[in-house]
């Protein structure tokens, strides 16, 4: 025991440090978290999978070049890194607004942990990493189509949330624009001046598929989060409109229409697999739609809100199974 | 609602829906007799302006003519009157159902034009599938129209939910038929595998049993938890059903022929019946048609069992 000195000076000495060091990578590892979690709010990277979900199903189904795959997975980060600048600028612009809604308010621009100027930087770093990496991979078409995307998200949709419920059928077309990115990145327009129609036909139904798909989405959102918009003094229709009936109504024709549209996406393979599917998909898309317009409740809501999720999923995931060009 | 006056919405709906079923006979009978193709150029016919074909070529030339190019005049007759009712709902009435009802149907009749159009332009059976199945559906939304606008001010009495609930199952059942239907008579050889027909059929059965169960489980339920009108809805569709299955074994007599065993021999007429025999013809498309007619009827069967009840009188308050 001739140690037992030293030890009984020392041990204490080590558990300190011990706990000083584990303290630190606690602290490390909230600073990673929180960081990561920042970043993620920033971002929005489910926002993001679903326009790359969007491209890669158009570029698909248009009969783009599927052995490139280097070159399809540069389109699908470089459009990833345009939608996640738009999503930045939108934080930006939306700052004191979020500021209001819980549902928003621990966003990093909004709540103070990210400056407007560093944001600003952020925005157009990326914006021009994306738009550079979508034009090497898909062309100057393509890039273009991004950049427009971007335009009509941060500079029309954005401050049209504050003055009119016709926002949503204004940010609708900037959701369906992505699928212009797919099919002008698969040579669409060479292609439909060779004779081939289908794939022009399909990528319309597609960005047409999508347009529709989203006026029962934001419809289910809206109405969820009313009293927060309401308190934020966004014009959405559900505040607008306390009754829901008339954001029923838009989901109901806009999920009514989608019916047929989604058919469409079966003209280019013929495919009875997937004409079927999605003609489930849209069915019960409309099924969730009409509950929504009868009940106008939360639970109604919630319900649509999950079916337009699934059914989106069920879609695309069909097209791109079935889908192939004959 | 209409803010004053006579109530224009209602006859212009009962006009549509009048002439749409008109209209879906046509589109039966081109498919019948595989005559889509028979005016191969889209808008114009033969190089004419569709509306001035001349009136002899078309009403005394050949029969698939007849067809085609009357599809093509009804369908532009149907937008035309689409397009009245719109502009007569966006003006005075006060529903907000039946103002996006109307919605959904302007985009619905557009979407039909172009794709009737997209049918001849690219001669592809896919695009005559999505055809076949839109024209239901456009047909089901102007008879919500009708059924909605028809009614005034009243709302009909509530029905129990489950009697609302198989009403409304009974609608999508009898569409997804519907869809199944369009398969079986637009069948392209190159996409589909015997397995997958075998399969289709077999849907297109199991549908026919779901549409008859709910269609007679709907007359007990109506008329113990619904109105006289659901009532009354509900008796007229399950009758319909019970002639569709006749239909039903029809179809299939005239199109596949009877299965080897099933009747004896006696039974059987000495030469098969053609499909696109007059008799084979009638018993084909009155299949078709009666299956919209179901479904338009199960439309009309929900809106008096409750469906969207209410939204009037809250979009007048």
């Amino acid at each position: 025991m001739s140690n037992a000195t030293p030890l009984s000076i020392a041990e204490p000495t080590a558990l300190v440090q011990r706990a000083g060091a584990g303290a630190e990578i606690a602290r490390l590892r909230a600073g990673i978290g929180a960081a990561v979690g920042d970043l993620s709010r920033l971002t929005r990277p489910r926002i993001a999978l679903m326009v790359l979900a969007t491209v890669v199903s158009a570029f698909w189904l248009t009969g783009g070049d599927r052995s490139g795959h280097v070159h399809l997975l540069g389109l699908l980060a470089g459009t990833a890194i345009v939608a996640a600048s738009s999503s930045i600028a939108n934080q930006i612009l939306e700052r004191d607004t979020d500021r209001l809604m819980p549902r928003t308010s621990r966003r990093p621009v909004a709540a103070g942990r990210l400056s407007v100027p560093a944001g600003w930087v952020i925005t157009t770093a990326s914006a021009v990493t994306g738009l550079a990496l979508t034009t090497l991979s898909g062309g100057w078409l393509a890039a273009t189509a991004a950049a427009a995307t971007w335009l009509l998200y941060v500079v029309v949709y954005t401050p049209l949330k504050k003055r009119t419920p016709l926002n949503t059928a204004v940010g609708a077309v900037a959701g369906a624009l992505p699928v212009a990115i797919g099919w002008l990145a698969a040579d669409g327009p060479a292609r439909l001046a060779a004779g081939d129609a289908a794939g022009g036909l399909t990528a319309a139904a597609l960005a047409t598929v999508l347009y529709l798909w989203q006026f029962p989405h934001f419809m289910a959102i809206a109405w969820l989060y009313r009293s927060q918009y309401a308190a934020a003094g966004l014009r959405m229709l559900t505040v607008d409109d306390p009754s829901g009936l008339r954001a029923a109504g838009q989901s109901l024709a806009a999920a009514l229409a989608m019916i047929p549209v989604s058919l469409v996406l079966a003209v280019p393979s013929g495919s009875v697999r997937l004409f079927l599917a999605a003609a489930v998909a849209a069915l019960v898309y409309c099924g969730a739609a009409v509950g929504f317009a009868i009940r106008r409740d939360d639970t109604s809501a919630r319900r649509l809100l999950l079916v337009s999720l699934g059914s989106l999923l069920a879609l695309l995931t069909a097209a791109v199974l079935f889908g192939q060009p004959r | 609602m209409t803010a004053a006056g006579f109530n224009w919405t209602f006859p212009i709906a009962c006009l549509l829906v009048g002439v749409t079923a008109v209209l879906l006979c046509f589109g039966a009978l081109v498919t019948t007799y595989d005559a889509a193709m028979a005016v191969p150029d889209w808008p114009a016919t033969y190089g004419h302006n569709m509306f001035l074909f001349p009136f002899a070529e078309w009403f005394y030339g050949p029969w698939d003519l007849f067809l085609e190019h009357g599809h093509r005049l009804l369908g532009a007759t149907v937008g035309l009157i689409t397009l009245v009712l719109a502009a007569v709902v966006w003006l005075r009435e006060r529903n907000p159902t039946v103002r996006s009802l109307v919605v959904a149907a302007v985009l619905l009749v557009i979407l039909q034009g172009a794709l009737g159009g997209a049918r001849v332009l690219l001669d592809d059976r896919t695009v005559a599938k999505i055809h076949a199945c839109t024209g239901p559906l456009f047909f089901a939304v102007s008879v919500a129209i009708a059924a909605l606008t028809g009614r005034g001010d009243r709302s009909p009495a509530a029905s129990g939910p489950l009697a609302l609930r198989v009403t409304m199952a009974l609608v999508a059942a009898a569409y997804v038929q519907l869809v199944a239907g369009a398969q079986l008579r637009h069948l392209d050889a190159a996409s589909i595998t015997p397995p997958m027909f075998r399969w289709l059929v077999a849907f297109h059965i199991l549908g026919a049993v779901a549409v008859a169960g709910l269609a007679w489980v709907a007359v007990p339920l109506c008329r113990m938890q619904g109105s006289p009108a659901a009532a009354r809805w509900a008796t007229a569709i399950a009758a319909l059903v019970g002639c569709q299955l006749l239909l039903g074994l029809g179809a299939w007599f005239v199109s596949w022929g009877v299965p080897s065993g099933v009747l004896p021999a006696t039974w059987l007429p000495a030469e098969p019946i053609a499909a696109r025999s007059p008799r084979g013809a009638l018993v084909v498309t009155g299949h078709v048609v009666l299956g919209m007619l179901i479904l338009g009827g199960s439309v009309a069967l929900a809106i008096a069992a409750g469906l969207f009840r209410g939204t009037r009188a809250r979009a007048v308050a």
